[in-house]
């Protein structure tokens, strides 16, 4: 135990002594708790504002919603290959070590709750917007935060101990995998129950996503029923939720450490798995090691050969052949049938929530939301992945001619799903064709923005090491190009405001296109040197 | 030909290369061996123009980063990264069609055959395993013909079979004129390929000899090594 006390010790110090050490760290920490801090000021400063909150029950059913999600996923993919609880270093020097696995076990358990906390808190960006809509205080906005850190902990726990139990049986895999999803459709049966038998209206969606039903029903119900609680005042029912937790975690690690005192295989191939794709991450090469079995047979090789391409233009038809063997349609793939659901969710919830809005004006915020989304799904283009290999450096043809050959499909991806999503939007909305067309537009040319941003945070921050300090660089810069097409659009809309929408937005959907094509331009040569960009 | 003036390449404050200065003629293999850390891998790399340097670097007369000199070289990577996506038989289609090449079906699947990977050209990239990506980066790497070779420890994770074959094709090339410089910290697995040596300590070089000069002397390619590479780097000269 000394020597995990030690480690635990000099890690705490070690991270602490980094970050002094690396002035764009200390900066990005020091950002951060600075918001937190004018967040937690401005809360207590601002007078009670009289304004007219969402439902509560609303934020109930979006995080145990966000629940499931991330729980559902969580537990899936820990059943194929154990848990995450441990790194490549545990394993190297701790697991052959003389120190008890019970130790170690505790070990791994503490570093990875203290992980999850620290990675949950990026949530508190969002605490401003929970606060402006929704009658919740900066300390009911903490808890949905610990809580959400502590679910996580909590199924990686119980994975842990299911996967010992399963490792090796494909009955008892798939035995596990129905009970996760048992536990899943039942919350969605729930849902139906009660949303039908209140009339199956917009208003039934209240009592039927914030029902007590849904609290009872493991391991989600549990966490929003306890944090609810808490935020409404109601302790006798908030420490009782707390304690069923409490209890299922405390049985989940006994149970595991009595019945699988041997673990360390099964947090094995976890481990490797991590430690290779971090070594992968960090050289910025694509992670091509050690693959789950399973994973292997789920790519239909189909047609072989690329068929066409000379020159620089042989990446553009090497990206058509790889789509294909991720999707049947090319371009539209899983990623088209994702943000076609979330926008005919988020427009059926718009229209049904919020009064005032038009079917237009739904369809208008959907773009919205669907546009942020898509900023944080382009850095998975095609062009991002070809960076990682050395290919794209070696290929003996002009780097300009090469960067826009490897950027087209991440281009063109964008403008195709926005064709797609936008004409299904629609028809189901029967909204102005003229105002999808505007969506679609704005879609597709945030898609180009995105891309050239992307390219030029490759040239402007490429050699940087520290990702987060890029991250929130790169969005500072796209807010400052994207500024000048919004706020010009913004003009005609007052100046004219008789005037069609997609008037209105032609003048954003030009400065797009017309600055990503300034951006590609300058960033040309882009394609020089690896070093640019690793 | 390979020529390298004053090749300097900086990390932050971290000198890994030194201001080397070498040459690798047509037709000879030379070898850049050196301790974990010497500045082999970067050297290599900003030979193959990934890296920004200080410094001149020809491959057959063409500065190195020119369309002309990437046409001429070939570069096997330390760590080989496959498409995930495309099929062994594809790999060859994309240099293939990448770099502009002619009638090279016939050389590919002669490669493949000897890497051993022709039954498994239609296998993605992704289901290869370590020693077979290595074995497509070959390949790869050979298809276009190249008059200049760079190879950033080959050998690891490559089977047996693998090993003789490369080094035959080594051979091969050399015997056609090709310029061939192989990074390695492993002497024994280039023991019976080198013509010249490059040893390299702390960013610099710290010798160069030529396998004649070596039997000449007496003196064992290991012999050098450890007395540059434990007797301080700077004892042999150039």
């Amino acid at each position: 135990m000394k020597a995990v006390n030690y480690l635990i010790r000099r890690q705490v110090k070690n991270f602490i002594k980094d970050i002094l050490h690396h002035p764009s760290k200390l900066l990005l920490y020091i950002f951060f708790i600075a918001f937190l801090v004018f967040v937690f000021i401005d809360t207590v400063k601002s007078p009670a504002k009289q304004r007219d909150f969402k439902d509560m029950r609303l934020l109930q059913g979006i995080f145990l919603v966000l629940l499931l999600f991330l729980g559902t996923q969580n537990a899936l993919s820990s059943l194929k290959k154990g848990s995450a609880i441990f790194s490549m270093p545990d394993v190297n020097f701790l697991f052959v070590s003389p120190v008890s696995p019970k130790a170690v076990l505790f070990y791994g358990l503490l570093k990875q709750m203290a992980g999850i906390l620290l990675s949950f808190v990026f949530m508190a960006f969002y605490s401003g917007t929970l606060l402006d809509t929704f009658p919740i205080t900066l300390g009911g906005v903490a808890l949905l935060i610990i809580f959400m850190a502590l679910f996580i902990f909590s199924v990686q726990v119980f994975s842990l101990l299911t996967y010992s139990f399963v490792h090796g049986s494909q009955k008892r895999t798939a035995a596990a995998r129905a009970l996760i999803y048992t536990a899943l459709g039942l919350n969605v049966l729930v849902f139906i129950i009660i949303f039908c038998r209140n009339g199956r209206t917009a208003a039934a969606i209240y009592p039927a996503i914030s029902s007590p039903y849904l609290e009872y029903i493991p391991l989600a119900g549990w966490f929003q029923g306890a944090v609810f609680a808490f935020i409404a005042g109601q302790m006798a029912r908030a420490a009782a939720f707390t304690a069923v937790i409490a209890v299922f975690l405390i049985i989940s690690i006994i149970l595991f450490v009595k019945t699988d005192v041997d673990y360390y295989e099964d947090v094995l191939e976890t481990a490797q798995v991590r430690f290779e794709a971090a070594e992968a991450a960090k050289d910025r090469r694509a992670y091509t090691g050690r693959r789950n079995v399973n994973e292997k047979g789920k790519v239909r090789t189909g047609r072989t050969g690329i068929g066409k391409g000379c020159g620089a233009n042989t990446f553009f038809y090497k990206h058509i052949c790889e789509a294909r063997r991720r999707s049947r349609f090319v371009f539209a793939d899983t990623t088209t049938a994702v943000m076609l659901t979330v926008n005919l969710i988020s427009y059926f919830i718009i229209l049904n929530v919020s009064a005032g809005f038009t079917s237009d004006g739904a369809m208008l915020v959907s773009a919205g939301i669907s546009i942020y989304i898509l900023f944080f799904m382009n850095g998975l283009g095609d062009w991002t992945r070809e960076l990682a290999k050395p290919y794209i450096y070696l290929v003996p043809e002009p780097p300009f001619k090469k960067l826009i050959w490897a950027s087209m499909t991440t281009i063109i991806k964008p403008a195709l799903d926005g064709v797609v999503i936008f004409a299904v939007m629609c028809a189901a909305a029967r909204a102005n064709p003229l105002t999808g067309l505007f969506c679609a537009l704005l879609y597709a040319s945030c898609g180009f923005l995105f891309t050239a941003g992307n390219v030029l945070a490759q040239r402007l921050f490429g050699s940087m090491s520290n990702r987060g300090v890029i991250m929130l660089l790169y969005i500072f810069m796209l807010i400052i190009i994207m500024a000048p097409g919004a706020a010009l659009s913004l003009a005609v809309r007052d100046a004219f405001p008789q005037l069609q929408v997609i008037v209105r937005g032609l003048p954003a959907v030009g400065w797009n296109v017309a600055v990503s094509c300034l951006v590609f331009y300058f960033c040309r040569n882009l394609l020089s040197f690896f070093s640019d960009i690793s | 030909m390979l020529e390298v003036h004053g090749l300097t390449k900086k990390y932050n404050k971290l000198l890994a290369n030194d201001n080397l200065d070498f040459t690798v003629n047509d037709g000879e293999i030379a070898v850049l061996a050196g301790p974990n850390g010497a500045g082999k891998s970067t050297a290599i790399k900003c030979i193959a123009g990934l890296l920004r340097f200080h410094g001149d670097i020809l491959i057959c007369g063409h500065e190195n980063k020119s369309v002309e000199a990437k046409r001429s070289f070939g570069y096997i990577p330390e760590m080989p990264a496959p498409m995930e996506m495309l099929t062994v038989g594809e790999h060859m289609e994309f240099i293939a069609r990448a770099y502009r090449l002619q009638d090279w079906r016939g050389r590919a699947d002669d490669l493949l055959e000897r890497m051993e990977l022709y039954d498994k050209r239609d296998k993605l990239g992704k289901e290869l395993s370590k020693g077979m990506q290595q074995k497509i980066s070959i390949c790869c790497a050979l298809l276009p013909q190249p008059k200049m070779l760079l190879l950033d420890e080959p050998l690891v994770g490559l089977d047996p079979h693998a090993i003789k074959q490369l080094k035959e094709m080594l051979f091969e090339l050399r015997g056609g004129g090709c310029s061939i410089l192989e990074s390695t910290h492993m002497l024994d697995s280039v023991r019976d390929v080198w013509d010249k040596a490059l040893i390299m300590m702390n960013g610099r070089i710290a010798a160069v000899r030529t396998r004649d000069e070596v039997e000449k002397s007496g003196e064992s390619l290991e012999e050098l090594f450890f007395s540059i590479t434990e007797g301080g780097g700077n004892g042999a000269g150039q």
